[in-house]
Formats: structure tokens, C-alpha cells, sequence
């Protein structure tokens, strides 16, 4: 009946292990082992699905919050702040001056995940660590923080540099200040150096610490990639930080309760799907139905987490509207539809090519349960009238 | 008029009687599962939502994993399962045939 492959090479036990991040380690060790098995297989027969990904993030996103209150409560209680960096991309053009910068691994001072509460007036420390080839001094000339597609920029109040990273423990909140003992303290060295304007030297692995602000309350802050401009013998260059897949969100709010609120629950998971949406090459053909596939089933799978049976048009219309904004050169323009027999029909109605053209797709039939629960959502052109 | 009971899989509803028909037959592990729905359904169930639905399912009692040495862990009906299930399709076999009653008169007067 079933055709299973027993020759699975070791990259796709890669890929299917990396699919397990998305998940919390309680849940990857009750069903991680079984859970790669499967995707072993899947990933065998069908290497590309963007269906089969944006299912596995938005499950991994809910399974995350379902798992780790505990953890939810103890990091928002601390109210600190967030950030994670996944890869740098070293964008240094014609110059034989440079080595590319590349980003070893995301840090944020010993406090990780995908969502954070920060008061409006509160500066939370971030830091960005990257790692270097070789030893280069450079002039850090401006440093931008780029926000992901549908959610507001923090508000940068400071840059601050440091030279060894592994070194650093920030305990502190902002501004920086490094702890009593560390290593750099007893070598006599600089520990944290105001960046911008500054002339530093690389070590193999260094941080940027960014003091970031989410001012407007009941809004969600989230960073898709940090720019930093930098001068090196009179040539300006710019390294892109790119956040990939695991954009940092900040949710501001007066409130730090222990539990989180559903608008930022939701403004969380909206990132890292609109992240992995992003993280993915289509050829223009393919763009308008992975547009309309993303929105359909991010609107299913967050009503569904939330115990409400069947997403609505108001909540398809809400996701489209953040995700591809109408005036966006991918905006979804317009979605109509209705239930017919407990069954969704939404159309889509999304902006072309170039020619500024539109695209029609609908949702296909699905199934849905007895009790009007969708359980699968697809994309297809619409049927002929 | 469907009703909920307590013994209802949730939100995961649609899945989740296609996991406890699939199961109905004997144990089965989360990829023949899959193909199994493919077969007798048509529906491919995405691997993420369907270990979701385990996780559920597992939680309120309806199904049960069986001790393996392969990866590939299968799963089992209980018998709570297995009268949730049966309580379902005995539902679904009266709205069908009240369904298709009241079609059937519908077309006479049409």
C-alpha cells in the first residue's frame, strides 16, 4: 500500500531534523524521533511543498506555545527584550579590502524565543554576534534595523560594540555593562565601545548590541534584518543581518502578565510565517497561489488554535491585508467568498506581474468536519462560472 | 443536529475522525496512516497537522502508541476511540439518510 524508502540519505535526515526547531523539546522528545521518520519519507518522495512547510512552522509555532508556558511566563514576566539571528549575509561589493562577515549564531544576552512583551518606554538589549575570517578594522557609519513585511521598526536608541562576544553576559538591561570578573574586565580591555562613529577591530567572533524600543502600545515590533553601513579605508560597504525564518517579535504592552495576549500570540506566529513565506524563491507564476495558500492557512490554522471551528472572510481579509498590503507590489486586492454547505469559497484576487495585471485563484473544496471545522485548505483556479 | 461530548476530539475534529477510521482496521504508524487516508478518503492529511492531532488525540484517550523498536511508532484505537467513533459515523449514517429523505422530496416539488 504504502511506499516507504528505506535509502534515505543523510540530507534529507537533515532537512527533516531541521523541520523539528520549529517544535518545543518537550514535544520533539515525545514525538520528534517518529515525527522525523515520517518526514524522511515525505521528504523523499516530494522534496518541495510549500504547503507541507507552511503546515509544519504554523503547527511548530502552536505546539511551542501550548508546551513552553512555563517558560512564557518566566520570560515575560522578566519583560527583557528579543532577538535571534539566524545568518548573516556578507554583502561586500568589488573590494578586495574585505573578507565576508558571516554571522555564527543568534544570541540575545540568554534569553531566547520568538516573542517578548516590552513596556513602551522600555530599551531592551539585543545584541547581534557575527564572526569574522580575519582580523579588519572597520568605521561603523550607520546601523538600520529593517522590519519584516505588515509589523512597525523598533526604535533604535543605541549601538554599542564588543569585541569577543562569548565573553559578554549582559545582566543589565541597557545600557550595557558588563558584569564584575568577566575575562575582558581583568585583560584591561574596552569591554563595550559606542559603535557608531567609531573605528573597532574585528575579532573572530563580535557583538553588536542594539537598544531597541516598541513605543506604540498593543503594536507588534518585528525585525527582519539589521543593516550595518561601515567604512573601511575610505570604502563604504553594508553587511545585511538577515533574521530568516526566526524574526523576533515585540509586543508592546503595560501589561506583563504571565499570560500572553491572543493579539500578540498571533502577531508571533503572522512573523514567522510571513518569514518563511519570504525565505522561499518562486518563480512569478507561483507567487499569487503561495500568496493565497499562506494567507487561507495561516487564517485555519490560527482559528483553529484558538478552538473556533472554521475561519471567517473578516479573519481571511485581516491576514491578507498584513501579509500583502494593497498598495504592496504583491497586494492581494481584494477576497470575497462565502461557506457554501459548511464548505469555504474564497476568492483571491491578487496583484500579477509587472504589467500591473490581476491573478484569480479560489480555494479548492477541502474537507470539513461534522461540526463545520475546515481541515485542509488548497489553492486552484477558480472554476468557470 | 450533531452534540458535542466530552469524549469529541475538538478542534482537530475533521482530522481526527480520519486518523480513528484510518485505525479502525488495526495499528498503523504516521506515514501508512497518511497513504491510508489518501486511499479511502482522498485527503492528504500534512504532516504537521496530523501530529498535532495525535498529540490530542493521545491527551483525551482515544488512541494509544504502540511499543516498537522501529521509528516509525504506530498508533492504535482504545476502546474509548472506538466508541467515539462509532457514536460519530451512527450520526453521520442518520443525517445521511435524513439528507437524502428530505433531497429526494425536495426534487418531487421542484
Amino acid at each position: 500500500m504504502s511506499t516507504e524508502h528505506s535509502d534515505v540519505n543523510s540530507a534529507t535526515t537533515k532537512r527533516a531534523q531541521g523541520y523539528l526547531r520549529w517544535y518545543p523539546s518537550a514535544w520533539r522528545e515525545r514525538y520528534g524521533e517518529e515525527f522525523v521518520a515520517h518526514l524522511e519519507i515525505e521528504l523523499a518522495e516530494r522534496p518541495v511543498s510549500f504547503a507541507r512547510t507552511s503546515d509544519i512552522v504554523a503547527h511548530g509555532l502552536f505546539a511551542r506555545f501550548s508546551f513552553q508556558r512555563g517558560l512564557r511566563i518566566a520570560l515575560s514576566t522578566a519583560a527583557a527584550s528579543v532577538v535571534v539571528i539566524v545568518a548573516i549575509v556578507a554583502t561586500i561589493s568589488s573590494s578586495h579590502y574585505w573578507a565576508p562577515v558571516t554571522i555564527s549564531s543568534g544570541y540575545d544576552g540568554g534569553i531566547s524565543g520568538v516573542g517578548q512583551f516590552s513596556t513602551p518606554s522600555q530599551v531592551n538589549d539585543v545584541s547581534v554576534n557575527f564572526t569574522t575570517r580575519s582580523r579588519v578594522a572597520i568605521r561603523i557609519t550607520s546601523v538600520k534595523v529593517i522590519p519584516l513585511r505588515g509589523f512597525l521598526a523598533p526604535q533604535l536608541v543605541g549601538v554599542e560594540f564588543a569585541p569577543h562576544f562569548s565573553e559578554l553576559a549582559n545582566d543589565h538591561g541597557w545600557p550595557i555593562r558588563l558584569p564584575k570578573g568577566t575575562t575582558a574586565q581583568e585583560q584591561g580591555r574596552t569591554p563595550m565601545i559606542q559603535a557608531i562613529g567609531t573605528t573597532v577591530t574585528l575579532a573572530r567572533s563580535d557583538a553588536l548590541w542594539l537598544g531597541l524600543r516598541a513605543p506604540l502600545l498593543h503594536r507588534a515590533y518585528a525585525v527582519e534584518e539589521v543593516r550595518v553601513t561601515y567604512e573601511r579605508r575610505g570604502v563604504s560597504h553594508t553587511m545585511v543581518i538577515s533574521q530568516a525564518t526566526t524574526p523576533d517579535v515585540i509586543c508592546s504592552s503595560l501589561s506583563l502578565s504571565a499570560k500572553t495576549p491572543t493579539w500578540c500570540s498571533q502577531d508571533i506566529a503572522a512573523a514567522s510565517a510571513i518569514a518563511t513565506f519570504s525565505s522561499n524563491r518562486r518563480t512569478t507564476t507561483e507567487r499569487p497561489t503561495d500568496e493565497a495558500l499562506m494567507v487561507a492557512q495561516f487564517a485555519e490554522s490560527e482559528v483553529q488554535a484558538s478552538g473556533h471551528g472554521t475561519p471567517t472572510l473578516v479573519d481571511v481579509r485581516h491576514w491578507a491585508a498584513q501579509f500583502f498590503a494593497v498598495n504592496s507590489s504583491d497586494a492581494i486586492r481584494s477576497v470575497t467568498g462565502t461557506f457554501n454547505l459548511g464548505v469555504p469559497e474564497w476568492r483571491f484576487v491578487i496583484r500579477g506581474g509587472s504589467n500591473n495585471s490581476s491573478v484569480v485563484l479560489c480555494t479548492d473544496r477541502g474537507v470539513v468536519d461534522s461540526g463545520g471545522g475546515m481541515i485542509g485548505v488548497g489553492i486552484e483556479n477558480c472554476p468557470s462560472q | 443536529m450533531t452534540k458535542k461530548t466530552s469524549e469529541g476530539p475538538g478542534r482537530v475534529a475533521g482530522i481526527a475522525w480520519l486518523i480513528l477510521t484510518s485505525l479502525a482496521d488495526g495499528e498503523k504508524h504516521g506515514y501508512a496512516l497518511t497513504q491510508d487516508v489518501v486511499e479511502f478518503a482522498g485527503v492528504r492529511i500534512a504532516p504537521g497537522s496530523l501530529y498535532e492531532a495525535f498529540a490530542r488525540l493521545e491527551g483525551q484517550g482515544l488512541i494509544e502508541p504502540v511499543a516498537s523498536a522501529d521509528r516509525k511508532r504506530p498508533y492504535r484505537l482504545t476502546a474509548m476511540g472506538a466508541r467515539a467513533l462509532d457514536e460519530y459515523l451512527s450520526v453521520q449514517e442518520r443525517l445521511a439518510i435524513e439528507g437524502r429523505r428530505r433531497l429526494g422530496a425536495s426534487r418531487r416539488f421542484a
